[in-house]
């Protein structure tokens, strides 16, 4: 039995070594970092990190991850819904699959598959011109704008909204739906007096991740937006990589609150999938 | 109360339902019995209005619901997995249909207290379906089943989930519920016990179609074909020839013995015609010694099951099972040579 424990440990072992080494130390380093101007403890960073421009980045980021999380929700709940009453099972588990992939396409390639398609010179915007005369950035589009960011965003978004979803929606169970009905009650009554309720704690907490996630976006925001839009990730970059001006310490302030604002999220997200166990196990847990 | 004629439904190509008819008089207790696929839920379903029939028609109180939704219907049903919804307290779950209807609040709140005693759960009336046990849900959904007073209560397989202490406990508590609310009452069940303790009338289905409507009595003793006798408990078959038909009996010639035996269901017997009997194995009596009326056979194998001991003998070529009170039963040994007989015809069974 002890020998189980040793090897359990020892297995362990190098992978608390690798967080030790590559997030707590880093995350020590950046609230150290975010208190110093490099000889003196100080809150100056804070303090620049809450006004002017960086401020301003707080408001356009928490924004943009709102509205973002908001048609990820919206997106992933009725392709869920959806999901989970079709009886085409190859459907569902197609679907399912796409969600998993595109939930984890983001980044780099994301960005330039978009760029390949609805930038300046991309195929969508070519054969649209071609077929209607017109340009895309004459109509008011632009890929490097909110609108444009908010379109790539979806398409992970809402994938990821649907994997995290998914399990929610399918302890809904079709005899409450029945029983609604044969108590007398509409398919408005059950989605208001049953799903709804049942599902909140799961939209609630998939919102809060879905959020978290679009806050946290650096590489995909960086490459489509670039410096046109003012968002604390770029902000930060710029900061670190001293592509615009260099302040460690400011760029450490910034990463700190961006923690706060993604520990909340996920502490959210924590508490609601507390709280949706008992409706997941459809009320029959403890018999 | 509810009449069902020539109902049927198709899936595709399978016929799930065929030509079912069925009268159900007011404050009856009325259950469908048949085994997986014998199509007695789909009946039920259609009558609830959760499927749609493919012909007949169904008068509930002499109106016409065959095309009506469920929501119109007004019938109470209390769902196989009861189906209470998670994010209500007991009591809420029970005036969820009273709220539907629009019932004033304090109205409201003595109709839930009052079926909530009825059933016993006061004391449990704030918790969730998540805090209750098996048989505390299962009687807390039939509560919201009956609270805004349906004619017609549709109960499928109300039991089926429950381990076989708390079903034992449930059936009579589900049987004065309805004798105390007289709701006209259709259950479905593939537990003939269920079936027999319960109804007033069973119905007994197999592969889409009814096979006989009658008390459980009759359900039991006289069968109306193979299939009834063999699924609604254990049952001898026994070769034998009429010898002469009575206008109240027959008589029938069984390895050389003669025995009278009420006329059976649905058929009509003549002299000269071999016919099988059922009887039941409570029905065989078993002698050491030999009565008149009795043949001799060979004790195969013994086996006990509490009160009672199965007795499995050899009659020349027949096989019969008896079952003898096993504080009667202690002269019995493997390999004995004793002599049996079907008890007295009008309590015995026939086909």
């Amino acid at each position: 039995m002890k020998s189980k424990s040793m090897l359990s440990l020892s297995i362990f072992i190098p992978i608390f070594a690798f967080v030790a080494l590559f997030a707590i130390y880093p995350a020590i380093g950046m609230v150290i970092g975010s208190f110093s101007n490099g000889s003196h403890a100080t809150l100056a960073n804070y303090k620049s990190a809450l006004q002017g421009q960086y401020l301003s980045a707080f408001a356009t980021t928490s924004l943009l991850s709102l509205e973002g999380a908001l048609i990820g929700i919206v997106g992933g709940g009725l392709v869920t819904w959806a999901l989970t009453r079709s009886r085409l099972t190859w459907l569902q588990s197609t679907l399912t699959a796409v969600s998993s992939v595109m939930a984890n396409f983001a980044g780099l390639p994301l960005a330039v598959a978009f760029m390949a398609t609805l930038g300046t010179s991309g195929f969508v915007t070519i054969v649209f011109e071609f077929l209607f005369g017109k340009n895309l950035t004459d109509l008011g589009f632009n890929l490097a704008s909110a609108t444009g960011l908010m379109i790539v965003y979806a398409t992970f978004l809402v994938p990821l909204a649907v994997i995290l979803l998914l399990p929610a929606v399918h302890s809904i169970r079709s005899e409450w739906e029945e029983a609604v009905y044969t108590l007398g009650g509409s398919i408005w009554r059950y989605i208001r007096a049953v799903v709804l309720p049942i599902l909140t704690p799961s939209l609630v907490g998939t919102f809060a991740l879905l959020f978290a996630n679009a806050f946290s976006s650096y590489v995909t925001a960086y490459a489509i937006a670039g410096g046109s839009i003012n968002l604390i990730p770029i902000q930060i970059g710029y900061l670190i990589d001293g592509n615009v001006t260099m302040n460690l310490g400011l760029g450490d302030a910034l990463a700190m609150l961006e923690m706060v604002v993604l520990g909340l999220a996920v502490v959210v997200f924590l508490a609601m999938q507390r709280i949706a166990g008992p409706n997941k196990r459809g009320g029959e847990g403890r018999a | 109360m509810l009449s069902v004629t020539n109902l049927s439904k198709h899936f595709g190509t399978h016929t799930a339902v065929s030509d079912f008819s069925l009268d159900v008089g007011e404050s009856e207790f009325v259950t469908l019995l048949g085994p997986s696929g014998s199509g007695k839920t789909t009946v039920l379903r259609m009558i609830a209005g959760l499927l749609e029939p493919s012909a007949g028609q169904i008068h509930i109180a002499s109106q016409d619901v065959t095309s009506l939704p469920p929501q119109h219907r007004n019938i109470g049903l209390v769902f196989q997995s009861y189906a209470l919804f998670p994010n209500m307290t007991a009591w809420d779950n029970i005036a969820f249909p009273l709220r539907i209807r629009r019932w004033r609040a304090e109205a409201i709140r003595k109709r839930v207290d009052s079926l909530l005693e009825l059933v016993g759960l006061s004391h449990r009336a704030r918790f969730h379906p998540d805090s209750l046990s098996g048989g505390e849900r299962q009687r807390t959904a039939l509560a919201r089943a009956l609270a805004f007073h349906p004619p017609l209560l549709l109960l499928d397989e109300p039991l089926s989930a429950l381990d076989a202490k708390v079903r034992q406990g449930l059936r009579s508590f589900l049987k004065d519920v309805q004798r105390t609310t007289g709701v006209t009452t259709l259950m479905v069940t593939h537990d003939q016990e269920e079936a027999l303790e319960l109804s007033d009338r069973v119905v007994v289905m197999n592969a889409g179609r009814i096979e006989q409507v009658g008390t459980p009595a009759d359900i039991y003793y006289r069968p109306a074909s193979t299939f009834t006798a063999h699924f609604i408990g254990r049952v001898n078959a026994l070769q034998a020839t009429v010898r002469a038909v009575s206008s109240d009996s027959v008589v029938v010639d069984w390895n050389g013995v003669l025995m009278e035996w009420p006329h059976p269901v649905n058929q009509s017997w003549s002299a000269g015609d071999t016919v099988t009997l059922f009887a039941r194995p409570e029905s065989v009596q078993v002698s050491p010694t030999q009565n008149p009326g009795q043949i001799p056979a060979r004790v195969t194998h013994l086996s006990f099951s509490g009160a009672l001991t199965n007795v499995h003998l050899r009659a020349g070529d027949t096989e019969i099972v008896a079952d003898i009170l096993s504080s009667q039963a202690g002269w019995l040994t493997n390999g004995a040579e004793v002599y049996v007989n079907m008890i007295p015809p009008k309590r015995a069974e026939s086909q």
